[in-house]
């Protein structure tokens, strides 16, 4: 499967999609460094994860976060897993699966606090692909406790306990501005969005008109042979 | 007034822990293969993994179940056999079983073992649970979801023996372990192989902001922008016939009795079941502490309905057949 590097149009319109566009110019290597770090991690702390895994081994996840400017690539080894930033300059390796979704979602559902399945129904969650690959991925990282939000704040050493207050401030923050920028992208997709439900239920409805007259011009066709049958009679 | 025993889901030792801590009286899970009805990849546990499961759960107090719940492949029961074995060797609380030739074994060779009647041996009436009752020693019936609250209160008046009812998860609108439906487009089946649209036949296509939901190349279902979406299993798929589409047997829903505990109770049910052994650790959580309250709420004789809409297949829930009022 082909997958080209730019991330959906119709991005979830939230505060990170904003930090992210301004964070875009900034370098990559803190956050590569966290990927090798949380790699690591997984290596040394999860080896149940690991070995439920296996199955899997050279397979290739691309995780596309809707409101960052990164694709991060999951590839899974022999007993090790390996995440990396996707780089503009590398090009993409073909991915068995594609996963896309909100970063804190993504986030929550990597630490056991949203439920995969649910973000699937409610479409917060995109994947395509190999789905028995994304299964066994999902099954295996939910059969440990994996705390990304801890890895992270561990990479902080002595300065955790201010980063992680700092980080509730701001995930209060990011929920509020999460609030308000629905409520700010529902007002200016709204009256867009209501023409467009009333275009569709028009479209729907000469649709319906059309399909009649179809029915109708078939009917009068035939009555018509069959009177020019008689009539030669 | 009967207290409900609260059975939980426990796909991986990870939920297996959340439902212990989140509340429940017991937890089922099965072993990772064909013995059990949910053998999807990399999930169930192992046989260390089942020991350690035991040590967390019973020292707090929670009873585990093992499923074994398949039926035993013609020519090779091993797999099978040995389940039982180490169920006992292990000291299960009790075993789930479907297979009357698991059941018989299970009954003479392990004659301590507690026997559950699996949901897919599809006992529904009197006379069906009182031979297992009588020939094997079961103690209780899992009953299918396709009885009215009335069916059950009936059926517990005639028979001496536990029943155990589904409460909430997955819909199936089929009587259990008598359906083959996947298998005419996959080859596999809940009752043989342990999967009901198995993933490896699964595809999810993103058509623009449309989803379409494959199983086997078959196009099961196709969702608007925003619409919320259910699994591809052919039951719950949108189908066009004689120009008109739309839902042939049932819509994709999640089964939800928080609100009708009372009744239950009342029709004398001992246990509910909570499906999900394929659903995360979230999942778990939340089902569980959600029928925590509403099982504690319905002892002081409350009735508390609470809607699960985040988890439920396409959005929303619905009393199944409890509540059935078309026949």
């Amino acid at each position: 499967m082909t997958t080209s590097h730019q991330h959906p149009a119709d991005d979830t319109f939230s505060p990170l999609l904003i930090a992210g566009l301004l964070t875009r110019p900034l370098p990559r290597g803190p956050l590569a460094a966290l990927l090798r770090h949380i790699s690591r991690r997984i290596q040394r702390n999860h080896p149940a994860i690991l070995e439920r895994l296996q199955p899997l081994a050279g397979r290739i996840f691309l995780i596309r976060p809707t409101d960052l400017p990164y694709d991060i690539i999951l590839t899974i080894g022999e007993n090790q897993v390996d995440f990396s930033l996707a780089t503009e300059t590398r090009p993409l390796p073909d991915a068995d699966v594609v996963i896309s979704g909100s970063l804190p979602e993504l986030v929550d559902m990597m630490d056991g606090r949203q439920d995969g399945d649910g973000l699937f129904f409610s479409r917060s969650l995109t994947v395509t692909g190999d789905t028995e690959a994304l299964l066994t991925l999902r099954n295996a990282v939910d059969s440990d406790e994996v705390n990304l939000e801890q890895e992270i704040f561990d990479l902080f050493g002595p300065l955790k306990n201010p980063a992680e207050k700092l980080a509730k401030a701001g995930g209060r923050v990011y929920h509020r501005l999460a609030r308000d920028m629905t409520t700010l992208s529902r007002a200016i997709t709204g009256p867009l969005s209501n023409r467009c439900r009333q275009l569709e239920q028009e479209n729907q409805e000469l649709t319906n008109r059309l399909d009649r007259l179809d029915k109708s011009l078939a009917k009068t066709r035939s009555r018509l042979q069959s009177l020019g049958r008689k009539a030669a009679l | 007034m009967t207290k409900l025993e609260l059975v939980c889901p426990a796909g991986t030792p990870a939920a297996l822990r959340v439902a212990v801590d989140s509340g429940a009286d017991a937890v089922y899970m099965g072993f990772r293969d064909e013995t059990n009805a949910r053998n999807f990849p990399g999930l169930n546990f192992s046989v260390p993994e089942l020991d350690e499961a035991l040590d967390y759960a019973h020292g707090r107090g929670v009873k585990v179940l093992l499923a074994v719940n398949t039926y035993a492949a013609a020519g090779n029961a091993d797999p099978w056999i040995k389940a039982v074995d180490t169920a006992a060797r292990l000291k299960v609380d009790a075993i789930i079983l479907a297979d009357i030739g698991l059941l018989d074994y299970a009954r003479a060779t392990h004659p301590d073992l507690r026997l559950h009647l699996s949901v897919q041996a599809s006992a529904s009436n009197a006379r069906a649970i009182n031979h297992y009752v009588r020939e094997f020693g079961v103690r209780r019936v899992v009953l299918p979801r396709v009885l009215t609250v009335p069916e059950i209160r009936r059926l517990n008046q005639n028979i001496d023996v536990e029943t155990e009812v589904f409460a909430f998860g997955g819909m199936c609108p089929m009587a259990e372990g008598r359906c083959s439906l996947s298998s005419y487009i996959t080859g596999k089946s809940p009752n043989m192989n342990g999967v009901c649209s198995p993933a490896s036949h699964v595809s999810y296509i993103q058509q623009g902001d449309n989803l379409k939901t494959n199983l086997a190349d078959f196009t099961i279902n196709k969702f608007g922008p925003h619409e919320r979406a259910g699994y591809p299993t052919l039951c719950k798929g949108r189908f066009t016939t004689n120009d008109t589409t739309g839902y042939l047997f049932e819509e994709p829903t999640s089964l939800n009795v928080t609100g009708i505990l009372p009744d239950l109770i009342d029709a004398g049910v001992s246990a509910l079941k909570i499906e999900g052994r394929q659903r995360s650790k979230a999942y778990v959580r939340e089902v569980v502490q959600n029928f925590r309250q509403a099982i504690d709420a319905a002892v002081r004789g409350e009735r508390r309905a609470i809607p699960m809409d985040n988890l439920s297949e396409g959005g929303q829930d619905t009393t199944g057949a409890y509540n059935r009022k078309w026949m």
